[in-house]
């Protein structure tokens, strides 16, 4: 009358996981989605046991990076043959191929064994929202982002804008907007 | 002083000369060049005789029958008389075939009587005991498991592969005396149960129940009680259980599920009662994972759980009473009494 059969097969299903790499950095993603992919977030989880689960990924060409990273950060490739090698900047490699980038910081953070390509196959990466029916049925549920999606200037109300405490206001002529500057006659006719 | 200490160490040298030269220290020189053939030839006559056949204990040497007796009785922690312990071990076949052995050399069997009883009538008194006991302690033990699941945990105690397995660990198969060789099993099964009998018989019935309770009880620990039971039905009873109890009528949920369009797909239902959760599991489709909930709040309802207590044995069990006449619910008595109206029409 137990159902014993039927725990065993609860507790080796695979889960289906899904991610918003919405302005989220592919570096700190990685190490996050590895641990689900590794299945390190389960009480069974062993290294050589593939008992990882399935993540999927939307949005990746709306990656973020810090800094300079986008001009500076350098993929590396090498052909095997003499005089194969090429590096390209991470501008780029996402020219290229908007999903490259968090494929790539991916499979660099999984461990170099046998389990990488396999576990790299339950990675879907998808560069916009548009997801395949079949694939978002399966979805189980969420992982939380990383960072915190900064709100840019333009989203808030005007009335927030005024409503927000200032020290001091700025002199009419301080110019802010550049597309707002009043057009100014006297100075104008000198161009 | 020289020439004595030179003379000692010759005679010496001429004793271990001595001794070396016996023909049982002989040092074979060379390579043995048969020797293959010989151990060939060795395999080859085995092949053809066949293995070294079974032989019972008493035929080698150091077999004391009544030590060994006696060594029994000690082991066991139970004193009982030899001739006890000797009727205990005799087989009805045994005594026949002894009966029929001297009456083949023509000796007459009133004037030289065997004085051997056989275990008969002990080893029903036993069984009877046995199972007795065994039943009403697991009504005490589950006392809200169904009749039939009593019964089926029963059955798994005293079926012939259970006490086979006990009888051989306690050693008795080497004391058995029984026209049979290599001890059947059902043979061992029958002496365990005499020995329970000749306990009742010869002490008490609570020294028997002892007995049971260090032996055959324990053989509970780490099985699962709800795996002996096979219910084909497990939603009806569950029906009945809540109708009896005024409750509302189960109603599965789907709480989550997994890769529904893979192969690998699981899906978690749980059944609710008057929005209460009383019982969930997993599944590969959602027909079974309804039917394994129904199963799982089955469980939580009898209390066999998995989170149950763990069984009264050794000194927990010492002063337990219990009633062995009390019987627990028929599963099928309950369905029929307690099945809502409705489902009674469709059956019907």
């Amino acid at each position: 009358m137990a159902h014993n059969r039927v725990l065993q097969w609860a507790t080796f299903a695979r889960s289906w996981w899904i991610y918003d790499a919405y302005h989220q950095c592919p570096f700190e993603s990685a190490k996050r989605l590895c641990i689900f992919l590794q299945g390190q977030h389960k009480p069974i989880y062993h290294p050589l046991s593939d008992i990882g689960d399935h993540v999927v990924v939307i949005n990746t060409k709306d990656i973020s990076m810090k800094n300079e990273y986008w001009r500076k950060w350098r993929f590396h490739h090498h052909t095997g043959y003499p005089g194969g090698y090429s590096q390209t900047s991470a501008w780029r490699l996402h020219d290229l191929d908007d999903t490259k980038i968090l494929h790539k910081a991916v499979y660099s953070r999984l461990p170099g064994n046998l389990l990488r390509r396999r576990m790299m196959r339950r990675l879907h990466l998808f560069p916009d929202t548009e997801v395949p029916d079949d694939i978002l049925q399966n979805v189980t549920d969420q992982i939380r982002q990383v960072q915190l999606i900064p709100k840019p200037i333009h989203k808030y109300s005007k009335e927030d804008i005024d409503n927000f405490p200032k020290l001091f206001d700025w002199p009419e002529e301080y110019v802010i907007d550049y597309s707002k500057k009043k057009k100014d006659e006297d100075t104008e006719k000198y161009f | 002083m020289a020439a004595s200490i030179r003379l000692g160490s010759c005679i010496r040298r001429i004793l271990c000369q001595k001794t070396s030269l016996s023909p049982l220290n002989v040092v074979q020189r060379g390579y043995r060049n048969k020797l293959r053939d010989e151990l060939v030839q060795l395999y080859r006559l085995r092949e053809e005789i066949g293995p070294e056949p079974l032989r019972h204990r008493s035929e080698w040497a150091n077999w004391n029958y009544n030590v060994e007796l006696f060594a029994f009785g000690k082991r066991l922690g139970e004193d009982l008389k030899e001739e006890t312990l000797r009727t205990v071990f005799s087989h009805k076949c045994y005594i026949e075939r002894e009966r029929k052995k001297r009456e083949d050399l023509g000796i007459d069997l009133q004037t030289v009587s065997l004085s051997l009883e056989d275990n008969e009538q002990l080893a029903e008194q036993g069984e009877v005991l046995t199972s007795r006991y065994i039943k009403g302690y697991l009504r005490h033990v589950y006392p809200l498991f169904f009749e039939e699941g009593i019964s089926a945990v029963h059955d798994y105690l005293m079926s012939e592969e259970m006490l086979n397995y006990i009888g051989r660990h306690i050693g008795i198969t080497d004391l058995m005396l029984c026209s049979d060789f290599p001890a059947k099993d059902s043979t061992v099964v029958k002496t365990l149960k005499a020995l329970i009998g000749a306990i009742q018989q010869e002490k008490d019935e609570e020294r028997a129940k002892r007995f049971i309770h260090d032996f055959i009880l324990p053989q509970l620990i780490g099985v699962d009680v709800n795996e002996t039971w096979k219910v084909v039905n497990p939603m009806g009873l569950l029906t009945a259980i809540l109708n009896s109890q005024n409750r509302g009528l189960p109603e599965p949920r789907l709480l989550r599920q997994a890769g529904s369009n893979t192969v690998m797909a699981v899906y978690h239902v749980g059944i609710y009662s008057h929005k209460q959760l009383i019982g969930k599991a997993p599944g590969e489709t959602i027909s079974i994972a309804e039917e394994m909930a129904a199963r799982d709040a089955l469980k939580n309802l009898m209390k066999t759980a998995d989170s149950r207590p763990a069984l009264l044995l050794g000194k927990l069990a010492e002063d337990l009473n219990f009633d062995e006449n009390k019987t627990n619910i028929s599963a099928i008595d309950f369905i029929k009494q307690h099945e809502p109206k409705q489902a009674a029409e469709i059956s019907s």
